[in-house]
């Protein structure tokens, strides 16, 4: 039980540290992302690359990869997104056309890497961290990845929570999320906002995909999809834009797999986020903690 | 012109039943109503026919039956569906078309597990096929006319101003989505009569992007959109054998290319040139 | 030229009241709309007889366009009655207030490029048709046929109406503002309404557009229809309309002749600090 709780935290902080890029992007670029697994992915992929053809340690390829990711970010918003906010008619409409154009760039992507991997699995090298197991005390085990996967997420969803609600980047990224046109004759420069935020977004990402390829041990072009709907389904049960909720989902969702593979029908593991998704939607579209503010009608 | 068309049947039936499908995502796409769900009906509506196929059910009586189902469910899934807007639609019916694989792949027997179900008897001739695509065409090209193609255009663009003209919005778009919910499962029913064998793996998110590229080449403001460019994505393929494993990044590619320069599809450019063409299109 | 009166359609939760005048067409009774803690109209009660031209007028955020928006059902009233030829529809949905005869145009532009500018007026006379909802429409093919003629020879008369008959088949993203505001009025007339709501009409146009306005709604008014004219251009209202109402601060302060009404110290008032409104 305990150990199924362990497993659960750390699998829910690599949940958590998905979603929140995801719902940044969505939340202040009106951006449904289906291009974020793929991006994920490429965490993975180019984890594996730099640390099989640098050999350094994860201290070094970390912060090299997640550059490399929010740079495909900020590439695809520079190129692409940014000119279909622009050529939209209605809302609706530029959130679709960034949708479909998002699902191309996902097809490029995964060909691309599918193509370099020849299909096959690869692994992020131990040079670049080795994974060991720490038992606690007879109780449960966690390997030192999960420990650090539970650690970056926690530190992260607080700075960001922080930045969000007291910097002045922060209230930027909500003003914007509501009404660009004002914010933009407030000063605010939305073009970089929303370069900024879509960089940040990719940049966690590519995190996860790091820290998960490690603990998986695994590295494959389609890996980033099973992920994704997870992503969102974590996103409708908090709210889009909220940190808070975001958190919430994530480990909910997380023991609510856990609990399934454990106890229940563990084939199905992987449907409850879309059951989640269905329900939630149906039931209470703006999710658990939805601010008002950020919501789109 | 017999040999090429022997030569090329399962191309041109593969394409056939993919404009059934372009049209389903190209009839709710028109309404502003962001429902990816017609390609879960697909699915569904490929094994349905492949089960009862499998039990001796003659085709005839098949289509309409999963015709009729998948519209009643649409139906059902489409009211409270219909209350939610852009994005969270498009997630919600997005999610509907990835579990729908997922179930089946723990189906068990009745469903084949991963393989999916085989030898499945051919059970539709290629003269009825036509057929059925010039019915369903039809109908959707007539929802397209008068009253309701404008009327479907206003709950687009303006919903609040579509209301103040009297259009039940919220009726129109729950509409929308039984109809392509039913056509979903035509193009999935038929798909599942022609091919021998239907499997999870062809459905999910590859035949989404499939399908939304088909709906969107074309153009999304009318079926000739829809049509043209079911014919687009299984032909140039052929023609440009050469790509191969690249095809899903060519889609890509296209995709993007089109949403960024032809954002109302080629159809939608053409006609933006030659804006006499669409007046008299449209205009009755 | 003479348009036939559509009957109404009775409303979803018709409850017949007694009429306020001997055929008062529109009546409104403590119409109040309240928005979080703003109150945006209170406590209005003015009557609309049949075939006259009223004004509605006021500073900006008297509430004018809320009160035009509760009357057309685009917004929910707080408190009050409104009641139409008798029938209380205060609790109609939006979308069934067309089919009551009730057309109204917008502040702000609302047409739809996607469509031709006779598709959008179109899209208004459909309204005057009723829109046979039901399967006569696949069945009856003749009627349908029938119906479609119809629709577009009265799309054809509003747009000519308002002189703009030759930009037909034109996108109306290409047209000058005050003609797509003309448009929009096609739009509304087509729907042979028994009450035109115009919101601002003639804001953005030249003086002799204006003009054009002027005489459109004295024409309607003339064939039997009821306007509603919310102006801030207090030398057109008072030259062409019958009867003015004075909002302020969501009140009706004043109605009447537009003269007497314009003269009183109420109405002066409420200009005074809005000098830009105060007609010399």
């Amino acid at each position: 039980m305990l150990q199924a709780i362990a497993d659960s935290l750390s699998l829910g902080s690599v949940y958590v540290l998905f979603a929140l890029g995801l719902s940044l992007s969505w939340s202040v670029l009106n951006l449904l992302n289906l291009a974020y697994g793929a991006q994920f992915m490429l965490g993975a992929y180019f984890a594996y690359l730099v640390g099989t053809h640098w050999h350094h340690s994860l201290l070094l390829v970390l912060p090299v990869v997640v550059v490399i990711v929010a740079a495909t970010s900020v590439l695809a918003d520079n190129l692409v997104f940014r000119h279909l906010r622009r050529q939209a008619g209605t809302p609706v409409e530029s959130e679709l056309s960034m949708l479909v154009a998002s699902i191309g760039l996902a097809a490029v992507a995964v060909t691309l890497v599918q193509h370099a991997t020849a299909g096959e699995s690869e692994f992020v090298p131990q040079t670049v961290f080795k994974v060991r197991t720490l038992h606690f005390g007879g109780l449960f085990r966690m390997t030192n990845m999960q420990l650090i996967m539970l650690i970056v997420t926690v530190v992260l969803t607080v700075v960001l929570a922080v930045v969000v609600k007291w910097s002045r980047f922060g209230r930027a990224m909500r003003g914007v999320a509501v009404d660009p046109a004002t914010c933009e004759l407030l000063g605010v420069n939305s073009n970089r906002l929303f370069s900024t935020t879509i960089a940040i977004s990719g940049a966690m990402a590519g995190l996860a995909g790091v820290l998960l390829a490690i603990h998986l041990s695994t590295v494959d072009a389609n890996m980033g999809d099973p992920l994704l709907t997870k992503a969102f389904a974590i996103i409708i049960i908090g709210g889009v834009g909220s940190i808070a909720g975001a958190a919430v989902g994530g480990y909910l969702l997380a023991f609510a797999e856990t609990f399934t593979v454990v106890y229940g029908p563990a084939n199905y593991k992987d449907a409850i986020a879309f059951i989640i998704i269905l329900i939630v939607l149906l039931v209470r579209p703006t999710g658990l903690f939805a601010r008002k503010r950020w919501e789109r009608s | 012109m017999t040999h090429y068309f022997h030569e090329n049947l399962g191309l041109i039936q593969q394409t056939l039943v993919y404009m059934i499908l372009a049209i389903s995502l190209q009839v709710v796409l028109r309404c502003g109503v962001v429902s990816l769900a017609s390609i879960g009906f697909y699915t569904l509506g490929s094994y349905t026919a492949a089960i009862l196929l499998k039990h001796g059910w003659p085709a005839a009586l098949i289509i309409p039956v999963v015709v009729l189902a998948a519209g009643l469910v649409g139906y059902a899934f489409g009211r409270p569906l219909a209350r939610l807007r852009g994005l969270y639609l498009a997630m919600a019916t997005l999610a509907f078309d990835l579990v729908i694989p997922i179930l089946l792949i723990n189906g068990g027997n009745f469903t084949g597990g991963a393989l999916g179900l085989y030898a499945i008897p051919v059970s539709v001739d290629t003269w009825a096929l036509v057929g059925i695509v010039i019915v369903a065409v039809y109908a959707v090209s007539q929802l397209e006319r008068g009253w309701m193609g404008r009327a479907s255009l206003a709950l687009r663009s303006d919903e609040n101003l579509a209301r103040s003209m009297g259009v039940r919005v919220t009726r129109e778009r729950y509409l929308a989505f039984a109809i392509s919910a039913a056509l979903g499962g035509l193009a999935g029913s038929l798909s599942a009569m022609l091919f021998h064998a239907v499997s999870p793996s062809s459905g999910g998110f590859g035949l989404v992007t499939l399908g939304l590229t088909m709906a969107i080449i074309g153009g999304r403001d009318s079926w000739i959109g829809a049509v043209v460019g079911a014919y687009i994505v299984t032909w140039v393929p052929e023609w440009l054998r050469s790509i191969g494993p690249y095809r899903n990044a060519v889609f890509g590619v296209v995709l993007v290319l089109v949403i960024l320069f032809f954002p109302d599809g080629l159809l939608g450019s053409v006609r933006k040139i030659a804006p006499m063409f669409r007046r008299k299109a449209a205009s009755a | 030229m003479t348009e036939t009166q559509p009957t109404p359609t009775t409303p979803t939760t018709p409850t017949p009241t007694p009429p306020g005048g001997p055929a008062a067409l529109l009546e409104t009774d403590g119409l109040s709309v309240t928005f979080g803690g703003v109150k945006a109209v209170v406590d209005v009660s003015l009557t609309l007889e049949p075939g006259t031209l009223y004004g509605l007028v006021g500073p900006n955020g008297s509430g004018k366009t809320t009160f035009i928006n509760a009357i057309s059902r685009l917004v929910p009233t707080s408190a009050g009655r409104m009641v139409l030829n008798g029938q209380d529809y205060t609790k109609l949905s939006a979308t069934a207030v067309a089919s009551i005869g009730i057309a109204r145009t917008f502040q702000t532009i609302r047409l739809l490029n996607l469509l031709s500018v006779e598709e959008n007026v179109q899209l208004g006379a459909d309204v005057a048709g009723g829109r046979k909802r039901n399967l006569d429409w696949w069945f009856g093919r003749r009627a349908a046929g029938v119906e479609t003629r119809n629709v577009q020879k009265r799309a054809a008369e509003a747009l000519d109406r308002v002189g703009l008959a030759a930009l037909a088949k034109r996108d109306p993203s290409t047209l000058s503002y005050g003609m797509q505001r003309r448009v929009e009025i096609a739009r509304a007339i087509a729907m042979q309404p028994q009450l035109l709501l115009l919101d601002e009409p003639t804001a953005g146009m030249r003086e002799d557009e204006r003009t054009e306005i002027m005489d459109l709604s004295l024409s309607l008014v003339a064939d039997g229809m009821t306007v509603l004219l919310v102006e801030h251009n207090l030398r057109m209202i008072t030259s062409i309309c019958d009867h003015l109402y004075v909002m302020y601060f969501g009140n009706c302060i004043a109605s009447g002749d537009p003269k007497e009404v314009m003269r009183m110290p109420a109405v002066q008032q409420a200009y005074i600090g809005h000098s830009a409104d105060v007609p010399a």
